[in-house]
C-alpha cells in the first residue's frame, strides 16, 4: 500500500521548477516496493457499494512487476528531465506521468476485477493525455483519440468479460479465481477477456493504436507504451489463466503468433526510428500473448520483465538521437532514420546502449532477450496448431533483420544530412542522465536474469513468483536453443549484407522516395489504419443517419401531428362558425321570427291580449283533463 | 420544524416569490439576491434531508418505507352513491426520491448562479423560476397521485414561458414543442390516474369515517401508498383480478403502457425523445440545467414510483421490451450524438443516450440494475447539468455554439479546458468519475439479469456497451475540434472575448467536479443510505409482480 500512497502525494505536490521532486518520490515508492517483495501475499478488502467489496491483493507477482514498474517509471522521470527540459508544460507532464504510474501500479494490485478494470481505464486515459501532449499539434491529438478509441472498443470486450464471470459464476476475486465447469458461457467470457487484453498489449486487430501512440514524447514511449502498460494485458490473461478454456487460450495463442509476425514483417519497412521500435513492440508482445496461450505463462511473465528493460533502453536511447537530432538539424525530420546515418561518432555512449538492449531484442546468446525468448519458442511447439510456431520461428528470424537494419542506419555510415554540430550542442546527456542507459542496458545482459545463459528457465525469480516446480525438460530443447541461434545469426547476417556502410541500399536511402505499392502497405502497419478509418466511416454514417431519421421522420411526424392538429383546430372553428353558430344563429332567428308573430298578435288592445290569455286557459285546462 | 421539513423545503420557493412580487421590478440585484436565498435555504434544508435521512431502517410494506411524512386533509368530496372521494395533501420521501430532491435543490442553486448576468424582464424570470423550484420539488416528494399531478403540470407552465420567452432564435417553436409533447404525456397519466382512483378504496379511512359521520362510505384515494398496497375495491377493473379488457390486452397492462409512454416522453426515450434537443437548444443556459439536470428525472422517478410501483405485474410482462426501448436509446441517441455540430444539441443527444440506461437498469428489476438506474439519474443530474454550464461558458463569449466554429481553446482557456475534459470524461464514463458507477452498475443488472430472475437477456445488456463505445467516440472527437490544434476562431473578434472562465463560472463548475469525482471514486455516499429501500422496492416489486401473475 505505502508505495502507491507515496506516489500519489508525490505528483500532486510538485510544481513545474521543483522538477526533481517527482522522482526522488518515485525513488521512495521504489524502495517501500522492494519491500514489497519480502511480504507473503496480502489481501484487503473494503466496501464499495452495497454488495460488491472492492480489494487488492499482492502477492510475487504483483510484488515483482510493482517493483518492475517502478524502477523503470525511475529511470524514465531521471531521463526526462534532460529530454524534456525547457518545455512550457513541464508541469502538467509531470503530473500526467505520475498519474499513469500511479494506475498502473493500481492495476497490478487489484484483486476484484472491476477495481482492476477501473485502473485498466485510468491507465489509458493517462495514456491518451500523455499522447496529446504536444495537443496544439492536431495529427498528435488526433493519434490520442485514435489510440483512445481502439483501446475503448477492446475495453468494452473487457467489462463484458468481467461481468459474466461476475454474474455468472461468481468469480470476482483475481486471488481466488479457479477453474470451474467449461461452459459456453465461460469460453465467451474468456475471449471477451482476451479481447481487453488484446486492446492493452495492441494485439491483431488493435495493434494500429501503438504506432500512433508514438506521438507522445519519447520518455512517455520507453514508459507507458514499451515496457508497462502495454503489457497489463499479459498481466491480466495471466491472472485469468484459471478461468479461460481450451477455445480461448487457442484464439489467444494464434492471435498472438499472427500478431508477432504481422509487426515483425511491418517492422522491416519502417523509417521512423520509433515506429520501428513500436512495431518490435507489438512484435515481443505478441511473443508473450502467444506464450500465455500455449500455456508457457511463466515464459511470458519473463520474456515481460527481460523486454522492459530492453526496450525501455532503447527507446530511451531512440530518444537521445531524436533529441540529438532536433538540436543538429532544424530542418529534417528528426525521426526519420534516412536522414540519420553515421551517429556513433556523436554518441558513442547512446550507441553502446543501443548495440547491447538492440541484441537482446534480437536474442543473441548471452543476453536476456536469448533466453526469455527461447522459452516461448520451446513452448510454441506444445501448441495444437502447426501455424503458431512456425509465425513464431519466423519471427525470430525477422526481428534481428530489422533491429540490425536499424542500428546500421541510424549509427554506422556516412551522414546523410547535414549536422551543425557545434561545441555549445552537448551530445550526449549530463552524467545522472546516463544512469538510466547504464542501467538498462545491464539489465539486458544475461547475467541479472539467470546464471546460466543457456537455461530459459533459469530465470532468479520465476521460482519467487511461481513457486518451485519440477524442471520441464522439453524433447526440442536442444534443437529450439540450435535453431534460434542459427535463426538470429541468419538475420543479422543478411541485415549486415543489405545495410552495410556503403551498401547500395544503405545509400539509397538518402533520397526520402515515397514509398509505393506493397511496400507501402507494410510502412502502414498493414493498412490497419484504413480498416479503422473504415469502421470510423461506418459509424459515421450510420450517426448521420440518425440524426437524419430524427429530422426528417420522427420530427416530420411530430410536425405532421402537429399540423394535423391545426388543420382540426381550424376545422372545428370553421365547424363551429358556420354549422354550430349558425344552427344558433338559425335557431335564434327562428325564435326572432315566433317573437315578432306573437308580438304582432300581442300588440292590439288590452281586450286582444285578454281574449288570447283566455284561450290559452282554456286550452291548458283542456289539456289538463283531458 | 422536523416535522415540516418537506413542506418547508417545497414551499419556500413559492415563498419568496410572493416576496419578488412585492419587489419593483428595476431591483434587479435585489430580485437575484432574494432568489439566491431562496434556493439556498432550499438547498440547506435538503442536506439536513440527507444527513438526517435514517437508511438503516429496513422496511417490510409500503406504509412504514417512507420518512418525514406529513399527512394533512385536503380536499373530500362526496357523490353519493360512488362513495367518498378524498384527496391528501400528503408527502414523504424513501431512498428512492430522497436523493432526488437533494440534487434538485443542488441545481436550482447553480441555475440561479448561471442566470446572475440576466437583464431582461428579471423580476418575471425569477418568479417563474422559483415557481419551478416548488413544483419540482413536489413532484418528487408527493405520495398523492393529485398531488403529484397537480406539481406535475405545473412544472410545464414556467418552463414553456421561460424557453418560450428567454430563449433562442427558435424559442417559439422548441417550446410549443416542448409543451404539446409534455401535455399529451400528461394526458395518458391523467387517463390512468383517474382509473386508479376510481378503483383503489381506502377500506380502514372508510371505517374511520364511519365513525365520525355514522355512514359508512366508500372511500377513493389518491394515496400512492394505498396504490401500492394494491388495495382495490371488489370488480375494480384495474386490480390484477380483473378480467377486463380491450383489444385482448387487460386493463391493468393498458395502465402501465398510457404511464410509460406519458413518462417515457418525459425521460425522453426514442423514439418520443425529439423535443429535447430542441428546447435545449433554444432555453437559456440555466434552464438547460434545470431540465437536463433535474426535469428528466422526473420522467424516471414516474417509472419508479408510478408505472413500476403499482403495476409490477405488468412491469414484469413488459420487461423485455422496456429494456429494449432502452439499449435503443443508447444507441440511438449516441449515433445521433455524433452526428451533431452544435454543442449543446450533442450534449442534449448524450442525455438521451444516457437516460437510456437508467430504463435498461430498471427493466432489470435487480439490486444492481435499479441502484444502477438511480445512480445514473443522480450522476447525469450532475453531469449533464455541468456540461450545460461548459457550453453556456463558449455561448456568453460569442454566442456560437458551433464545434466547427472554434478550435485549440486548450492553449487560449486552459481551465476552461480541465474542467470541459473532466466532465466529458465523467460523462463517458471513465472510471473515478459518477457516471461510470451509473453504467457498470446498470450492466451488471442488465448482462446478470437473465441469471438471477431471467427477465432480460444477457445479450441487451452487452448491446448497451456499444452505447458506451460512441459516447467516447463524440466526446473524444469535438474535444479534439474544439480544444485542441492552433487557436482559431471564426470571427476576429471573438479572440478577445474568450476570456478563461471568470470566478462565477469557477463557482458554478468547482462544486459539481468535486462532486462527480466524490460519487465516482465513493458512491456509497449516495448508495449506502438508500440500500434499504432499493432492496424492499424489488423485493416488493418481484414478490407481488409474481402473484399478480400467477393470478
Amino acid at each position: 500500500m505505502l508505495p502507491l500512497i507515496g506516489g500519489v502525494l508525490g505528483y500532486f505536490f510538485q510544481s513545474g521548477k521543483s522538477y526533481r521532486l517527482p522522482a526522488l518520490f518515485i525513488g521512495a515508492g521504489l524502495i517501500q516496493a522492494l519491500r514489497l517483495l519480502t511480504i507473503d501475499p496480502e489481501v484487503i478488502r473494503w466496501s464499495w457499494v452495497p454488495g460488491i467489496e472492492l480489494g487488492i491483493y499482492i502477492d510475487h507477482l504483483s510484488a515483482v512487476l510493482v517493483s518492475l514498474v517502478y524502477f523503470i517509471s525511475l529511470l524514465v522521470h531521471i531521463f526526462s528531465m534532460h529530454y524534456m527540459c525547457g518545455d512550457p508544460g513541464l508541469g502538467r507532464y509531470w503530473f500526467k506521468l505520475g498519474f499513469f504510474t500511479t494506475s498502473m501500479l493500481g492495476l497490478l494490485i487489484s484483486d476484484h476485477l472491476l477495481l482492476l478494470f477501473v485502473f485498466w481505464e485510468m491507465v489509458g486515459f493517462s495514456s491518451y493525455l500523455l499522447i496529446g501532449f504536444w495537443f496544439k499539434e492536431t495529427e498528435k491529438a488526433t493519434s490520442a483519440r485514435t489510440a483512445f478509441m481502439v483501446n475503448r472498443v477492446a475495453d468494452a470486450g473487457l467489462i463484458i468479460g468481467i461481468i459474466v464471470l461476475i454474474t455468472m459464476f461468481g468469480q470476482a476475486y483475481i486471488s481466488e479465481l479457479n477453474p470451474i465447469e467449461n461452459t459456453g458461457w465461460l469460453t465467451f467470457a474468456g475471449i471477451a477477456l482476451a479481447i481487453g487484453a488484446f486492446g492493452k498489449s495492441a494485439q491483431f486487430p488493435f495493434f494500429g493504436w501503438l504506432n500512433k501512440a508514438m506521438a507522445g514524447p519519447t520518455p512517455v514511449s520507453a514508459l507507458i507504451h514499451a515496457a508497462t502498460m502495454v503489457t497489463a494485458g499479459i498481466y491480466l490473461l495471466v491472472r485469468v489463466y484459471p478461468v479461460l478454456t481450451p477455445v480461448a487460450l487457442y484464439l489467444v495463442a494464434i492471435t498472438g503468433a499472427l500478431t508477432a509476425f504481422i509487426a515483425a514483417v511491418a517492422a522491416l519497412f519502417q523509417n521512423d526510428i520509433k515506429a520501428v521500435l513500436a512495431y518490435s513492440t507489438i512484435s515481443q508482445l505478441g511473443y508473450m500473448i502467444m506464450g500465455v496461450g500455449v500455456g508457457a505463462y511463466e515464459s511470458s511473465i519473463f520474456h515481460l520483465w527481460t523486454h522492459a528493460f530492453f526496450k525501455a533502453g532503447l527507446f530511451l536511447a531512440a530518444g537521445n538521437v531524436i533529441h540529438f537530432m532536433h538540436k543538429a538539424n532544424h530542418d529534417v525530420d528528426g525521426q526519420d532514420m534516412r536522414n540519420m546515418g553515421g551517429l556513433k561518432k556523436y554518441l558513442p555512449f547512446t550507441f553502446l546502449t543501443y548495440l547491447i538492449c538492440g541484441s537482446a531484442l534480437a536474442g543473441l546468446p548471452l543476453t536476456s532477450g536469448f533466453l526469455s525468448k527461447e522459452g516461448i519458442l520451446g513452448a510454441s511447439l506444445d501448441a495444437p496448431v502447426l501455424i503458431v510456431p512456425a509465425l513464431a520461428f519466423v519471427s525470430a528470424l525477422l526481428t534481428p533483420f530489422y533491429i540490425t537494419r536499424q542500428i546500421l542506419l541510424v549509427f554506422t555510415g556516412e551522414v546523410r544530412k547535414g549536422l551543425h554540430v557545434t561545441n555549445e550542442t552537448f551530445n550526449e546527456p549530463w552524467k545522472p542522465v546516463k544512469m538510466p542507459f547504464a542501467l538498462l542496458a545491464l539489465g539486458s545482459i544475461w547475467i541479472f536474469s539467470s546464471f546460466n545463459p543457456f537455461n530459459a528457465h533459469g530465470w532468479y525469480l520465476g521460482e519467487y513468483v511461481f513457486g518451485p516446480e519440477e524442471p520441464v525438460q522439453s524433447p526440442y530443447g536442444i534443437i529450439v536453443l540450435m535453431s534460434s541461434i542459427v535463426l538470429v545469426a541468419m538475420g543479422i547476417g543478411y541485415a549486415y549484407t543489405q545495410f552495410k556502410p556503403g551498401a547500395r541500399k544503405a545509400l539509397e536511402y538518402k533520397n526520402l522516395v515515397e514509398a509505393t505499392g506493397a511496400i507501402r502497405f507494410f510502412l502502414s502497419g498493414w493498412a490497419i489504419d484504413r480498416v479503422y478509418a473504415f469502421f470510423n466511416q461506418g459509424t459515421l454514417i450510420v450517426s448521420n443517419f440518425a440524426a437524419l431519421v430524427d429530422r426528417k421522420v420522427v420530427d416530420r411526424l411530430v410536425d405532421g401531428a402537429g399540423l394535423m392538429g391545426i388543420i382540426l383546430g381550424k376545422g372545428t372553428g370553421l365547424f363551429d362558425r358556420y354549422v354550430v353558430d349558425g344552427i344558433v344563429n338559425g335557431l335564434a332567428g327562428l325564435s326572432r321570427m315566433v317573437g315578432r308573430t306573437l308580438a304582432k298578435i300581442q300588440a292590439p288592445g288590452i281586450q286582444t291580449q285578454l281574449a288570447f290569455m283566455l284561450f290559452i286557459m282554456v286550452l291548458m285546462i283542456y289539456w289538463y283533463l283531458f | 420544524m422536523e416535522n415540516h421539513l418537506l413542506s418547508l423545503i417545497v414551499f419556500i420557493p413559492l415563498l419568496f416569490a410572493l416576496g419578488v412580487f412585492f419587489i419593483p421590478k428595476t431591483q434587479h440585484l435585489l430580485i437575484k439576491v432574494v432568489t439566491l436565498v431562496a434556493t439556498l435555504l432550499q438547498l440547506v434544508l435538503s442536506l439536513k434531508l440527507f444527513f438526517d435521512y435514517d437508511g438503516s431502517f429496513k422496511p417490510s410494506e409500503w406504509s412504514e418505507a417512507f420518512l418525514f411524512v406529513e399527512k394533512a386533509d385536503w380536499i373530500q368530496l362526496s357523490l353519493g352513491n360512488y362513495g367518498r372521494f378524498v384527496i391528501d395533501y400528503f408527502v414523504g420521501v424513501d431512498g428512492i426520491s430522497m436523493p432526488l430532491v437533494v440534487l434538485s435543490a443542488l441545481l436550482l442553486v447553480i441555475g440561479v448562479i448561471s442566470s446572475w448576468r440576466l437583464t431582461e424582464k428579471v423580476k418575471g424570470y425569477f418568479i417563474l423560476y422559483l415557481t419551478l423550484s416548488t413544483s419540482i420539488v413536489g413532484c418528487f416528494v408527493a405520495l398523492d397521485l393529485f398531488l403529484f399531478y397537480v406539481f406535475f403540470e405545473f412544472m410545464l407552465l414556467p418552463m414553456f414561458f421561460l424557453i418560450g420567452i428567454w430563449g433562442g432564435p427558435r424559442r417559439a417553436y422548441a417550446s410549443i414543442k416542448f409543451f404539446i409533447y409534455t401535455l399529451l404525456g400528461s394526458l395518458l397519466i391523467l387517463i390512468v390516474m383517474i382509473g386508479l382512483f376510481i378503483s383503489i378504496e381506502d377500506s380502514s379511512r372508510a371505517l374511520k369515517m364511519a365513525d365520525e359521520t355514522g355512514k359508512i362510505e366508500i372511500v377513493h384515494s389518491f394515496s400512492l401508498v394505498k396504490m401500492m398496497e394494491d388495495s382495490y375495491g371488489a370488480e375494480a377493473f384495474l386490480a390484477p383480478d380483473s378480467e377486463v379488457a380491450f383489444g385482448g390486452i387487460s386493463l391493468r397492462y393498458w395502465a402501465f403502457i398510457l404511464l410509460m409512454i406519458g413518462f417515457a416522453i418525459k425521460l425522453p426515450v426514442v423514439p418520443v425523445h425529439t423535443w429535447l434537443p430542441d428546447a435545449h437548444v433554444e432555453a437559456p443556459t440555466a434552464i438547460s440545467v434545470i431540465l437536463a439536470g433535474i426535469l428528466l428525472k422526473v420522467g424516471g422517478y414516474g417509472f419508479f414510483r408510478i408505472a413500476y410501483g403499482i403495476f409490477p405485474d405488468a412491469a414484469m410482462e413488459y420487461a423485455f421490451p422496456v429494456a429494449c426501448f432502452g439499449v435503443l436509446s443508447i444507441i440511438y441517441g449516441g449515433f445521433a450524438a455524433l452526428a451533431q455540430n452544435d454543442l449543446k444539441r450533442m450534449i442534449a443527444y448524450s442525455s438521451v443516450s444516457h437516460m437510456g440506461f437508467v430504463m435498461l437498469g430498471l427493466a432489470t428489476l435487480t439490486i444492481e440494475g435499479i441502484s444502477g438506474a438511480l445512480f445514473q439519474m443522480i450522476s447525469h443530474g450532475l453531469i449533464s447539468g455541468a456540461l450545460f454550464l461548459v457550453v453556456g461558458v463558449v455561448y456568453d463569449r460569442t454566442h456560437d455554439r458551433q464545434i466547427q466554429n472554434l478550435s485549440g481553446l486548450a492553449s487560449k482557456m486552459p481551465v476552461y479546458t480541465f474542467f470541459t475534459v473532466v466532465f466529458f470524461f465523467a460523462s463517458l464514463g471513465l472510471p473515478g468519475f459518477s457516471g461510470f458507477v451509473g453504467e457498470l452498475l446498470t450492466l451488471i443488472g442488465g448482462i446478470g439479469s437473465e441469471g438471477i430472475n431471467g427477465l432480460v437477456p444477457s445479450w441487451l445488456g452487452m448491446l448497451a456497451v456499444i452505447g458506451i463505445i460512441i459516447s467516447a467516440a463524440y466526446y473524444l472527437w469535438a474535444l479534439q475540434r474544439m480544444f485542441f490544434g492552433k487557436f482559431w476562431a471564426r470571427e476576429e473578434s471573438w479572440e478577445d472575448k474568450l476570456n478563461d472562465v471568470d470566478r462565477r463560472e469557477w463557482l458554478m463548475l468547482l462544486p459539481l467536479a468535486v462532486l462527480v469525482l466524490l460519487f465516482g471514486i465513493l458512491p456509497g455516499i449516495i448508495l449506502d443510505p438508500i440500500d434499504n429501500s432499493v432492496n424492499f422496492f424489488v423485493d416488493n416489486l418481484l414478490s407481488r409482480g409474481q402473484q399478480f401473475l400467477i393470478k
